[in-house]
């Protein structure tokens, strides 16, 4: 989080209209996202990750409401005007999605698919974006890049695909690139190199980095920042070594220990989180999590916790940076 | 088989090798596969993305025949026969694709019990479902109307529907989210300690292997580089590629900070 952010989320709500009333599925989110910053979204399913992302690309189904702001370099959109991103998806914000082979048109080579977002565009004539497609898939680590956009999808592997699929994402040259759950299509040892490969371009090519995952344990060791969502909320907020090492949130506590390790004794059963994630529309009156926390007292039912801050450092619990925890 | 066997080998594999064949072109998966597991065991099948271990699963569930070789369960080939459920049921790993979005859920757990009468029937479903930790009454509902961790839940319901005595698990909660995995293993765990099946777990995280399995095979390119007890691999791999698999996992293990 430094001080001239390159993307500022503010106050994104996401409200879907049933036929009982309105139903919440997203509300109050905040992202601050500094230049070559590469911040984890995480949450369980369901908890309105990919709803976040979506919302703020304006790419949600019809029957969502959005409100909210969007501040993107010098550009600020309000995200109640239906269409108003339509300028600064695939140019100032690119995508990358979780299934990278499903991205592509079977029927199209690489190539024609990689020049296809900047030609439309008019951000660059044939030739550039010819020359940028084979630095970005040299960037990427091929090591024949004019051989690879002659490809057609079907003869890529699932990680030549996703690393192609970044290529595509970076081709318009976008302040910020945002990737949804984007190795859980891969290989356990493909992930880490994939992840490896987001860090290293956030580096290289000075963009900051939005990374969707379930998987806190994972992508938590990549990510700069991590946001932790929890039924459309942002729970806790702070510094990856903060965050890991200290978390304030009790759900943030129990995610971290929730994941098997090598020093896991053998057969002995795995913390867990006790329940089940609430679904839109059942949300608890007060603190979302409460029916699930190990520490819930009295005025977890009564009273919702805001998200408060502390250096940085943000959590929405009344037992937040108090001794007790 | 010449040799009696030890009594409490449950699933013997002999030099099994089978060959893909499409349009003329043989690509080997399994080369020379052979072990034994024990009643009440469980084994761990690693290895990276292509080297085989799925097709060993299908294999030993009676899903696939081999090309050569043979798998023995109790002394029986596993073989799918209409009516007699398999002593080797299987566990995928999209709970999504196993089972039948427009079936209710009871009626998938179920599909095993033809041979008992209605009422013994539905008492034996609400039985499987209340020991995954499902509410009975929710049986009429679609897998839609469940989480992946419920859906995956049904899927073990209604492998356990056949009594195995093997059950046979591939990436049983690589689908499912972090916070749900851990109860997934728990209630294998339980499950196993409770019913006495053996497993054969087949994955690429190892902090699952760690708490599932009592014997880890790493399978490489269809070849077995290593069998060893999961105290040995974990703390002594001997093939090199084994020292490589449990490096890089305890270099990714989760908050270890």
């Amino acid at each position: 989080m430094t001080e001239s952010p390159v993307l500022r989320v503010h106050r994104l709500n996401v409200t879907a209209q049933r036929p009982s009333g309105s139903i919440k599925v997203v509300e109050d989110v905040d992202l601050v996202l500094g230049q070559t910053e590469v911040m984890g979204l995480v949450g369980e399913t369901g908890a309105g990750k990919t709803l976040t992302i979506r919302a703020f690309l304006q790419l949600l189904p019809p029957g969502l409401q959005v409100s909210g702001r969007l501040d993107i370099g010098d550009k600020t959109i309000d995200l109640g005007q239906p269409g108003a991103a339509g300028h600064i998806r695939g140019r100032d914000i690119g995508l990358i999605l979780q299934d990278p082979v499903g991205m592509f048109d079977p029927l199209i080579r690489v190539g024609p698919q990689l020049f296809e977002g900047v030609l439309r565009h008019d951000l660059l004539n044939n030739e550039e974006a010819r020359r940028r497609a084979i630095d970005l898939l040299t960037s990427m680590g091929f090591t024949d890049p004019e051989a690879v956009l002659h490809l057609y999808p079907h003869q890529l592997s699932g990680g030549m695909s996703q690393r192609i699929g970044i290529a595509m994402a970076l081709m318009p040259n976008p302040l910020v690139l945002v990737a949804d759950e984007p190795t859980s299509a891969l290989d356990a040892h493909l992930r880490l190199e994939v992840l490896e490969l987001f860090k290293q371009i956030a580096r290289e090519q000075g963009l900051a980095v939005v990374l969707v995952s379930h998987d806190l344990g994972l992508v938590g060791r990549f990510c700069d920042s991590i946001t932790v969502i929890y039924a459309g909320r942002v729970v806790e907020q702070g510094h990856t070594g903060r965050l890991r090492s200290h978390p304030e949130h009790p759900y943030t506590t129990a995610l971290l220990a929730c994941s098997p390790t090598l020093d896991t004794p053998p057969r002995a059963p795995v913390a867990v989180i006790p329940g089940t994630p609430p679904t839109p529309g059942a949300w608890p009156p007060a603190c979302v999590f409460e029916p699930r926390c190990p520490l819930a007292f009295d005025r977890c039912r009564v009273e919702r916790p805001a998200l408060r801050a502390d250096g940085g450092h943000a959590a929405a619990c009344h037992l937040a940076f108090d001794e007790r925890l | 088989m010449n040799e009696p066997l030890p009594s409490d080998i449950l699933l013997e594999v002999r030099d099994v090798s089978h060959t893909f064949q499409h349009r003329g072109v043989r690509r080997p998966a399994l080369k020379n596969v052979s072990f034994d597991l024990p009643a009440k065991r469980t084994l761990a099948i690693v290895g990276e993305s292509g080297a085989g271990k799925t097709t060993l699963a299908r294999i030993v569930a009676g899903l696939e025949q081999p090309t050569n070789g043979s798998v023995s369960i109790e002394g029986e080939r596993p073989r799918l026969t209409a009516g007699r459920p398999s002593p080797a049921q299987m566990v995928f790993q999209d709970p999504g694709d196993a089972l039948n979005s427009f079936l209710p859920v009871g009626r998938s757990v179920a599909a095993p019990l033809r041979q008992l009468n209605r009422s013994r029937r539905r008492e034996r479903t609400s039985e499987l479902l209340r020991s995954v930790g499902l509410d009975p009454t929710r049986a009429n509902e679609r897998p839609g109307s469940f989480s992946g961790g419920q859906q995956q839940r049904i899927v073990v319901a209604r492998a356990l529907a056949a009594s195995p005595k093997l059950l046979v698990c591939d990436e049983p909660t690589s689908a499912l989210d972090v916070s749900v995995q851990g109860q997934v293993l728990n209630l294998l765990l339980e499950l196993q300690d409770s019913l006495g099946f053996s497993v054969l777990l087949v994955t690429h995280d190892l902090a699952v292997v760690r708490v599932l399995a009592d014997e880890v095979i790493v399978l490489r390119h269809g070849v077995v580089l290593e069998h060893a007890t999961a105290d040995d691999f974990f703390a002594n791999p001997t093939h090199p590629y084994s020292r490589t698999l449990v490096k890089e996992a305890d270099h990714t293990g989760h908050h270890r900070i």
